[in-house]
C-alpha cells in the first residue's frame, strides 16, 4: 500500500514539472504569428539531401504566406525547415523549435525560438495541438510516431480535421501499402482514414492544401 | 491577451490529466507484476484468427503468473482480456484494460475492469511506461502509433528497453520492408533484428519475455 502511494506521489510531482512546462509551451508559442503548420521529418539528414532542400523551400515560402512554422527543433528536416524560415528575417518569431532535454542533440541555429521539454508527450501534444496543418517529411521512429498520433486523434475526433501531407512518394510507398494491403484488407483502418492525408511529391500541392485550411489570401 | 485563454484551457487539461494519471498507475500497480502490454485493432476481428492467437497468447502470460494490460476496447484487445481472466486462478489482479473516453462509446469489455481516461497521451503513458515488454497484434493506425511510440523512447533512452515484439509476419509484411528501406537509406539507426522480434510462433513471444526477465 505504502509502495503504491509513493509511486502516485512521484507521479503527481514529474506531473506538476509536466504542467509547468506547457502552460509555458503555450505562452511560448501564442507569440506565433498567424496560422501555424507543424513539420515533421527525420533528424539524420543532411544538407545534400532532396528532402532537405525541398523543406527548406517549405520553410521560405511559408513564412511569403504569413504562415509560422513549429518543428521538433532538433537537426534534420527539422533544421533544414526552421533555415528556410529565418532566411527571410520579419522582425517577429515565425518559426518555433519544442525541444525535448538530455537526448544529446544540438537545438539547430535557425530555430529563433527555442525552448525543450522534459517529457515527449508534452512536445508532441505541443505540437499537435496549435497546428492547422502537418507536413511529413521521411523520417524514422519518432516522425512515424507524430505522423500516427496526429492520424489516430482526428480519426477518433479528439482533434479538428486538417490537412495531413505526406512528403516523398517514394519513402511512403511501402507505408501506404502496407495499410492499402493488409490494414484495409482486414478491417483495422477504414476507407475514411486513408483520406485524412495526401502523399504528394509536389511543393505546389502542399500549397494548395495548406492554403485551403489557413485561409490565406494570395 | 489570446495566450491567458489558451493558458487557462492547458490548466483544465493538465489538472483532469494529472488526476486520472495518478489513479491510472494505482490501478496499474494493483496488478500482478510483472506486466505485459498487449496492442493490436479493435477493427473486424471479434473472432477472426489474429483475436484467437491473442486469447491463447495472453492465457499462456498468464499462466506464467505475469499480467496483462489492454487499451481496452474490442477485437484483439478483449481477446487478450479475456484470454489472461479465463486463465488465471486469481481473477481480481490478472488484467486491466485503459479506454479512452468518447471514443465510439465501444470501450466495453466483458472480461477485464476497465478504467477510462479522457486523453490519449494519459492512456500510451500508462499503457508503455508499467510493462515489462509489448506484443503487438495486427491493427490499425493506433497500434501503429504505439509501437513507434515505444521503439521512439527506447531509441532515445527515455524509457528502459524492453522486447518489442510483433505478430503476424504475413500482416506486418509490408510495414517491416518499409522499415528496412528506411534503414538503408538511413532515417532509421536502429537494424531491424534489434529493435524488434518479429513471430509467428506463441511460445516464442512467451520464451523472449521470459529470458528477457532472466
Amino acid at each position: 500500500m505504502m509502495n503504491r502511494i509513493g509511486i502516485c506521489l512521484s507521479t503527481s510531482w514529474r506531473l506538476f514539472k509536466v504542467f509547468w512546462q506547457t502552460v509555458y509551451g503555450v505562452f511560448r508559442i501564442s507569440k506565433l504569428q498567424g496560422p501555424i503548420v507543424s513539420i515533421f521529418g527525420g533528424a539524420r539528414v543532411t544538407g545534400e539531401d532532396f528532402y532537405f532542400k525541398k523543406a527548406h523551400e517549405l520553410g521560405r515560402r511559408l513564412t511569403e504566406l504569413d504562415i509560422s512554422v513549429l518543428t521538433g527543433g532538433g537537426p534534420g528536416i527539422m533544421e533544414a525547415a526552421s533555415c528556410g524560415v529565418a532566411a527571410l528575417p520579419k522582425g517577429k518569431a515565425r518559426i518555433m523549435g519544442i525541444g525535448v532535454t538530455d537526448l544529446g542533440e544540438e537545438p539547430n541555429k535557425c530555430a529563433q525560438e527555442f525552448f525543450a521539454l522534459d517529457y515527449f508527450f508534452a512536445r508532441k501534444w505541443l505540437l499537435t495541438h496549435f497546428s492547422s496543418a502537418f507536413v511529413v517529411f521521411p523520417g524514422g521512429f519518432g516522425t512515424l510516431d507524430e505522423l500516427a498520433e496526429v492520424l489516430t486523434l482526428i480519426q477518433t475526433k479528439k482533434l479538428k480535421r486538417v490537412p495531413i501531407v505526406l512528403f516523398g512518394m517514394e519513402y511512403w510507398q511501402p507505408f501506404m501499402q502496407w495499410l492499402k494491403d493488409e490494414a484495409l484488407k482486414h478491417g483495422t483502418v477504414s476507407e475514411d482514414d486513408l483520406k485524412l492525408f495526401t502523399l504528394t511529391d509536389d511543393l505546389e500541392q502542399v500549397f494548395c492544401l495548406i492554403r485551403d485550411e489557413c485561409k490565406v489570401e494570395l | 491577451m489570446k495566450w491567458i485563454v489558451d493558458v487557462l484551457k492547458v490548466w483544465l487539461v493538465s489538472i483532469k490529466s494529472a488526476f486520472q494519471l495518478s489513479y491510472g498507475v494505482f490501478k496499474l500497480r494493483h496488478l500482478r507484476q510483472p506486466v505485459v502490454a498487449v496492442f493490436g485493432g479493435k477493427g473486424a476481428y471479434a473472432k477472426g484468427k489474429y483475436a484467437m492467437w491473442a486469447y491463447d497468447f495472453s492465457a499462456k502470460i498468464a499462466k506464467q503468473g505475469m499480467s496483462i494490460i489492454t487499451g481496452g476496447g474490442p477485437g484483439i484487445m478483449e481477446a487478450a482480456n479475456c484470454g489472461a481472466y479465463e486463465a488465471s486462478k486469481k481473477k481480481k489482479d490478472a488484467t486491466l484494460g485503459i479506454g479512452v473516453t468518447g471514443v465510439d462509446k465501444d470501450f466495453f469489455n466483458e472480461c477485464a475492469p476497465i478504467i477510462t481516461v479522457d486523453y490519449f497521451f494519459v492512456r500510451k503513458w500508462l499503457l508503455t511506461h508499467y510493462a515489462c515488454s509489448f506484443v503487438i497484434f495486427p491493427g490499425g493506425i493506433g497500434t501503429v502509433d504505439e509501437l513507434f511510440e515505444a521503439l521512439n523512447l527506447m531509441k532515445l533512452n527515455k524509457m528502459k528497453r524492453v522486447p518489442v515484439i510483433l505478430v503476424g509476419v504475413e500482416y506486418w509484411h509490408n510495414l517491416i520492408e518499409w522499415y528496412k528501406q528506411a534503414h538503408e537509406d538511413d532515417f532509421i539507426s536502429t537494424p531491424i533484428e534489434k529493435a524488434l522480434v518479429i513471430t509467428d510462433d506463441l511460445d516464442e513471444a512467451v520464451q523472449s519475455i521470459i529470458n528477457f526477465r532472466r
